[in-house]
């Protein structure tokens, strides 16, 4: 029973740091740019992104016997299409609030090759609760990624936090991380980082 | 033929479509790595661009418009693209499967590279020909595949440099896109510069 939990959070786990694919692979990396103007959008995209990712990756793992590989591609667009348009049309009903931003940011993701790279490289080959267990962690993960990249442009691009003025003038703004290419530059440092820090136990 | 030339230098040089608009940019990071997958990769995109392109100007004017079903478009985009991408996958399964076997999840990625659904939806909505559609989608894959060819040679001079061993492969990767991208800014005004407008 404990080696079950272990691996589960173990799958969680490295599917949230280790083995992200928005850090190893850089997917996702396009649609991040649009979603870190501020910290607030990228913490809604996040969340929209990790359940995408979720429903479509167990989705794909269960009828990954179904399908044949000649139409795997075509079937898991409209899979996917279909199921971002329900959780669209769900946040629409239970978080009215959120309605025009819902409707705006639609098209990033389901063009963000995280929800669709992911789904193919690993549901396809794991079971349907790890598939689940690995999008969850690559969602929270991708989560992070977007938010700390959202504060660090906003407080580096713009000098505010949330909206709120940080540092007082004392820092004069860098517009380079105002625009994409210093979200690329952010992203690779990030991705250095996290690959520092999860090096194999002692390090080679 | 203005118009033409203008196209193909607004979508190769100005408005790259990896420097400038970001479009596409994971499969520019993962397959980079290797020569022969970074052409390999800009030629199938370049097809499906060309084809979807194609398709789906016929598909506008000789479904979605009689039918009257614009909410549909993007799906049936999405579906034609993914398409696109599965009917070269099948063909090139045959061929080559050591290349797609080292490509994993990079090939069926083209589907969801936004400079594809977005090729197809400008060319509806500017009402372009059937000849500018292609001419626009080729100059896209032609900046696509110009993107590319650059950046593998920086990733080639990367790979023999000195680097701390945390920034090996996809964070020094990033970074070096970022600063190519910077360079693709100093083409900002060759467009107007040229056509004068």
């Amino acid at each position: 029973m404990k080696d079950v939990k272990n691996r589960g959070l173990n799958v969680f786990l490295n599917g949230m740091l280790r083995g992200n694919p928005a850090l190893t692979m850089a997917l996702g990396i396009g649609p991040a740019i649009f979603m870190t103007y501020d910290a607030a959008t990228a913490l809604y995209m996040g969340l929209l992104t990790t359940l995408a990712l979720v429903v479509s990756c167990m989705l794909m793992s269960a009828l990954k016997r179904v399908l044949p590989r000649q139409v795997r591609i075509p079937c898991h667009m409209l899979m996917a299409v279909g199921a971002i348009t329900l959780i669209q049309f769900m946040l629409n009903a239970y978080f009215p609030m959120v309605e025009s931003r819902a409707n705006m940011y639609f098209l990033p993701v389901v063009l963000s090759s995280l929800v669709f790279g992911r789904a193919q490289g690993y549901a396809l080959r794991h079971s349907v609760s790890d598939s689940g267990l690995d999008a969850l962690g690559v969602g929270i993960g991708y989560t992070f990624f977007l938010v700390i990249i959202a504060c660090l442009r906003e407080m580096l691009g713009n000098g505010t936090l949330f909206g709120n003025a940080v540092f007082g003038g004392l820092i004069r703004p860098v517009s380079l991380f105002s625009m994409a290419p210093g979200v690329l530059f952010l992203a690779g440092c990030l991705s250095a980082l996290v690959k520092r820090m999860t090096r194999g136990g002692g390090g080679r | 033929m203005r118009d033409i030339l203008y196209i193909l230098v607004v979508t190769v040089i100005a408005n790259n479509v990896l420097f400038v608009r970001f479009e596409g940019l994971s499969t520019l990071i993962g397959p980079s790595e290797k020569r022969g997958s970074a052409l390999f990769i800009s030629i199938a995109t370049s097809t499906v661009l060309i084809f979807s392109s194609a398709a789906g100007w016929a598909l506008e004017r000789y479904v979605i418009q009689p039918l009257g079903i614009e909410y549909l478009r993007i799906v049936l985009l999405l579906f034609i693209i993914a398409c696109m991408v599965q009917f070269l996958e099948n063909i090139f399964m045959g061929a080559r499967p050591a290349l797609i076997a080292r490509l994993n999840v990079y090939f069926p990625i083209i589907t969801v590279n936004s400079a594809i659904l977005g090729n197809c939806t400008g060319v509806i909505e500017q009402d372009y020909s059937l000849l500018l559609a292609i001419v626009s989608a080729a100059g896209i894959g032609a900046g696509f595949s110009l993107g590319m060819f650059l950046f593998t040679g920086v990733r080639g001079r990367i790979e023999d440099s000195a680097l701390p061993e945390s920034f090996r492969g996809t964070p020094a990767a990033l970074i070096a896109a970022s600063i190519v991208s910077l360079a693709f800014l100093g083409f900002e005004g060759a467009v107007s510069g040229i056509f004068g407008m």
